[in-house]
């Protein structure tokens, strides 16, 4: 982990601890008093706002039994997003399907019902209003008519509904892309500004309603708020809301730029983003709400999502600002109406009325390589007290099991030490019990050093590395090629993004990269860290080979006929297809080609019941011609064995109008390297709309390996210092220099001189500290930011000894500790 | 087995260093005497002595210090010793240093006094010695209005002292002042009883033949 993210981590907490949250004095419009009411908020959210229809996304319609359920989660406030694009007839009318109107009447009614505040609002509908300045006029038009028809029906409702102008608004260019942020505020403004001026003018209680009005993009930036202020100002209308949303610090909603921790970053985010709000609007009269919060994804760990939300829910409470949780399903269990993470709950619901006890981290390890030691664990108390902990469901014996400092608790070796035995992986559940809220989980994990295994594959698919987690939890990954550029499909950060780069499957012992992750990229020597929650940074390193042309032996399935064996239209074939086996309009070779225009989903399926051994081979190739369309999105998959049911890749493809183009995908791409049982190879319409015709020519199966992917070749990082023997003097404070000092030996047992210049480099470094006299850290060789001394600037002599002296800052608790690395052979550190 | 060997180290050079190292079998116990000249050091002053001990590594085996017979030659100790981490003990009874893991808070002993002539003391010590050759350090420093008093220790520990407890073999080295006006302090082996029975043996053996020779030569 960053050390001086670990450090701000700490820092960060204690000051949001001692944080006075006092808000100056103001007196409270009726508008403030309505969204204080509010308070707390949910979201139906991908249900309503699905498109075509409220069930599309998988969601249920609202029901009296799901309403109850909110309701008795504590909350009081209901957002429900509606889209109304697939349900809004032609110009000039559009007029609004009147089934559609009637469901969404039917679920605001279930909520008005409850005495709920509603909101609702056009959600999904980019499709058309963000080409405002493409077709102002037409747009705006058919966005005043939209809300016209909904002002109308919804006018005699209670003043606890409520319209939202729009979600998250944003104005494209004739490319689809935004326009500057400050042409995209104009055009808001005048959205909103046509909002507010029709519905006050539709009759009922509109003229009053409550109207929430959106930042451009719902964004929390000082400027896009500025804006908004300025709109509500001119409208001169004590009823309206100003609304963003907020899904915390984005490095760590999405665990890239190694963002694992609800540290400083996040606090500071936290911070800006409701003070600005607050200053902004709730100062000078007009309430806020947070129409959606939550995280982006779900690759934090735990306790660290825990912390986020019991934070951001307490401090936007803080500052009167009303926060609705965006929920798909995925929050509250719509058919037990429970939480799915109880935990989360609690916490969030103790945070809209105080605080609750959470700690440094949700995870402690024993490890098997050290013996067992008392163990400190720093709890937030947040203004709670530490009632009690709870070994599983026994309680723990304070002065025998544990003692407890202020915020920290020191586990005792004796306690700790029943769990070091076994099988690596969780040993139990600690549960710190507070004076108030839910108690803080700890999982106690005994773990070893996490090992990787070799690998030769290909890109172009998944690359799974075999890794024997041994109970730890990876944290993050880093990647770069040994000249120290980025590796990976985030190029701004070697600490690539959870999930899309890459991800652990406990169950099934890999760390697996994203198809994608080499895609594009060069060949070279890439290396690897990988930061596990223990601590410990394991490496590995990739040769990744760009191949060169080679002659292959191939398997014909198609020339100017389908070999011999081989249908296209057979049982199989011809799905759908209206295919043409011997077309002649288009023809790569020979005289004869095939023709496809499937229907939508339709295929096109060559099959071999004979089933030739396709072990051997390694790449499909074929060549395809878009005809005078182009363009088409066809699906390519391979089935072995007659089994549509084993799990294989699809690769889309879009063949060129006019053009022949030939394709090469690498059987491993389709997820089918060296299966000997490869009989059918299909070609799909992924439009789902159908396909114009297009056309295949020489389709083929060869050993040639596809240039457009690379071998991989993986392993454990080698250790260069392996001749070296690298052994650490006990450490010493001088209070002089106030410098924990410590003197590391290096040693050249070998019969040849190691080639200089030699560095020792800390990896690891506990976040209590800093090597004071570091020469500077790790840019080029993962782990990065790691601190180094210089060993040697010539070479190390065979049989030598040289003993460096460490400088460390006086640790903020506990000891030091970090791995030593060992760099030579003129590498820059 | 520990070593028998007296060893004195010349005062006054700025920048001495006596260094001897003796092998000893794992879990032995060790046992020194100290003495330091303190009559440089002017009282009334804000001296403190500064025991420290503590690991290499999180590996490592643990190990125990224990100081004992202080004599401040003419002086005093004075008020309360501040410890931390894992000591025990005061300047009468003993005093306990048990190295701790890194993961543990620094051990230490502060006790403030007021010199005379000179100081000594004795230290005792285990030796688990860890086979990945990482080493425990114990050091002893004097601090003069709380801080370290320069010493030429190379380590940077600005200590008087320093005992590596380690694989292959423990080692004590002594150093003086930065400024020479503090000789760097004697350290004593102090033989282990069964050692001194194995020199009176050796002695009884030598008498022994002594008058055997000598009644042959009669």
């Amino acid at each position: 982990m960053r050390t001086l993210k670990s450090t701000l981590l700490a820092a960060g907490t204690l000051v949001c601890a001692l944080l006075p949250l006092a808000t100056p004095a103001l007196a409270e419009t009726p508008m403030q008093a309505y969204v204080n009411a509010m308070q707390p908020g949910w979201n139906y959210g991908n249900t309503y706002d699905a498109g075509p229809n409220e069930t599309s996304w998988g969601n249920s319609v609202l029901t009296q039994a799901i309403v109850d359920g909110v309701v008795a989660k504590g909350y009081k406030s209901v957002r429900l997003p509606v889209t109304w694009t697939s349900h809004i007839g032609a110009a000039p009318d559009y007029t609004i399907d009147p089934a559609w109107m009637t469901k969404v009447k039917n679920a605001v009614d279930l909520l008005v019902a409850a005495d709920l505040y509603v909101m609702i609002n056009i959600h999904h509908d980019a499709g058309w209003l963000y080409q405002l300045p493409q077709d102002h006029d037409a747009v705006l038009d058919k966005y005043q008519k939209v809300w016209a028809q909904i002002a109308d029906v919804f006018k005699d409702y209670p003043d606890k509904l409520m319209f939202e102008s729009i979600n998250e608004p944003g104005f494209k260019d004739a490319n689809d892309n935004n326009l500057p942020d400050a042409e995209m505020r104009t055009y808001l403004h005048e959205i909103n500004t046509a909002f507010v001026q029709l519905i006050r003018a539709s009759g009922g209680s509109n003229d009053t309603r409550p109207l929430v009005l959106p930042t451009v993009y719902t964004r929390g930036d000082q400027p896009m708020l500025d804006s908004l202020k300025a709109t509500i100002d001119s409208l001169n209308d004590p009823n309206l809301i100003a609304t963003i949303h907020f899904y915390g610090w984005w490095p760590f909603s999405e665990n890239v730029a190694g963002s694992t921790k609800f540290d400083a970053d996040s606090v500071n985010n936290i911070h800006v983003t409701f003070d600005s709000a607050y200053d902004t609007f709730t100062a000078h009269g007009i309430p806020v709400v947070i129409g959606e919060w939550g995280l982006l994804s779900n690759h934090s760990e735990h306790g660290e999502s825990l912390k986020y939300h019991e934070y951001a829910a307490h401090y936007m409470g803080s500052k009167k600002i009303t926060h609705m949780l965006w929920d798909t399903g995925g929050m509250i269990d719509r058919n037990t109406l429970q939480w799915r993470d109880q935990e989360l709950g609690a916490i969030m619901t103790q945070a809209w009325t105080g605080r609750a006890l959470t700690a440094e981290r949700d995870l402690l390890f024993i490890r098997n390589d050290v013996p067992a030691r008392d163990t400190a664990f720093r709890l937030n108390l947040n203004g709670n007290g530490l009632v009690s902990i709870q070994d599983g469901s026994s309680l723990l014996v304070p002065g025998v099991d544990y003692t407890v400092s202020g915020e920290v608790v020191t586990f005792k070796a004796s306690f700790l030490s029943k769990y070091a035995t076994g099988a690596f992986g969780s040993k139990t559940n600690l549960y710190f019990n507070s004076t108030s809220g839910p108690a803080w989980r700890v999982d106690v994990r005994y773990v070893a050093t996490p090992v990787q295994a070799t690998i030769a594959t290909e890109t172009g698919a998944a690359i799974s590395i075999p890794t024997a987690f041994n109970g730890d939890v990876l944290a993050t990954m880093e990647s770069k090629y040994d000249d120290g550029s980025i590796a990976g499909p985030t190029n701004w950060t070697a600490f690539q993004m959870w999930a899309s780069a890459y991800s652990p499957n406990y169950g099934g012992n890999a760390i697996k990269l994203d198809k994608d992750f080499f895609k594009g990229a060069p060949g070279g020597v890439v290396n690897f860290a990988f930061y596990f929650w223990s601590g410990k940074v394991v490496t590995y390193q990739m040769a990744v080979v760009e191949r060169s042309s080679a002659p292959g032996t191939e398997l014909n399935i198609y020339g100017d006929a389908l070999a011999t064996g081989w249908t296209g239209a057979g049982a199989w074939g011809g799905w759908g297809a209206n295919e043409n086996l011997a077309a002649t309009a288009e023809v790569h070779s020979g005289s004869r080609s095939i023709s496809a225009s499937p229907v939508g989903w339709g295929g096109l399926v060559l099959s071999n019941y004979a089933a030739p051994s396709t072990a051997i081979y390694n790449t499909l190739v074929f060549w395809i011609h878009g005809g005078p369309t182009g363009g088409q999105n066809i699906g390519v998959g391979v089935v072995p064995n007659g089994d549509w049911g084993i799990s294989t890749n699809w690769v889309s493809v879009k063949p060129v109008a006019n053009t022949w183009q030939k394709i090469e995908i690498p059987l491993n791409t389709l997820g089918v390297a060296g299966r000997a049982d490869i009989n059918h190879i299909q070609f799909s319409d992924w439009s789902g709309s159908g396909a114009a015709t297009f056309y295949l020519d020489d389709v083929m199966l060869t050993t040639a390996k596809s240039l457009t992917a690379m071998d991989v070749y993986g392993a454990p990082t080698p250790n260069v210092a392996a001749p070296l023997g690298v052994t650490k003097q006990g450490f010493s404070l001088n209070r002089r220099t106030n410098r924990m000092v410590q003197q590391v030996k290096i040693q050249n047992p070998g019969a040849t001189p190691i080639t200089g210049p030699v560095y020792l480099v800390l990896d690891s470094l506990s976040a209590n500290t800093t090597l004071a006299n570091a020469a500077g850290k790790t840019s080029t060789f993962v782990p990065s930011n790691s601190p180094y001394v210089l060993v040697s600037s010539g070479n190390l002599a065979a049989g030598s000894t040289v003993t460096v002296t460490l400088e460390f800052t006086v640790p903020t608790s506990g000891g030091i500790t970090y791995d030593a690395r060992i760099l030579s052979d003129g590498t820059t550190p | 087995m520990i070593s028998n060997l007296r060893v004195a180290w010349s005062s006054g050079a700025l920048s001495l260093l006596a260094f001897f190292a003796t092998p000893f079998a794992a879990n032995a116990d060790a046992t020194y005497n100290v003495q330091l000249d303190t009559s440089s050091l002017v009282a009334p002053g804000a001296f403190s002595l500064n025991f420290q001990f503590g690991s290499g590594s999180e590996f490592d085996l643990d190990n125990t210090v224990t100081l004992s017979n202080f004599n401040f030659g003419g002086g005093s100790a004075m008020g309360t010793a501040s410890l931390s981490g894992y000591a025990l003990g005061d300047l009468t009874s003993g005093i306990t240093l048990q190295d701790s893991a890194p993961s543990a808070t620094l051990t230490e002993f502060l006790q403030d006094f007021t010199p005379g002539s000179s100081l000594s003391f004795d230290i005792s010590f285990s030796e688990n010695l860890s086979l990945d050759g990482n080493s425990d350090l114990f050091t002893f420093s004097i601090l003069d209005s709380g801080v370290n008093i320069w010493t030429a220790s190379p380590s940077g520990t600005d200590a008087f002292l320093e005992l590596t407890i380690g694989a292959p073999a423990s080692s004590l080295a002594t150093f003086a002042s930065g400024d020479g006006s503090i000789s760097a302090p004697m350290a004593t082996a102090i033989p282990e009883p069964s050692t001194y029975g194995l020199c009176l043996g050796v002695l009884l053996g030598a008498v022994v033949a002594v008058r055997r020779l000598r009644s042959r030569c009669r």
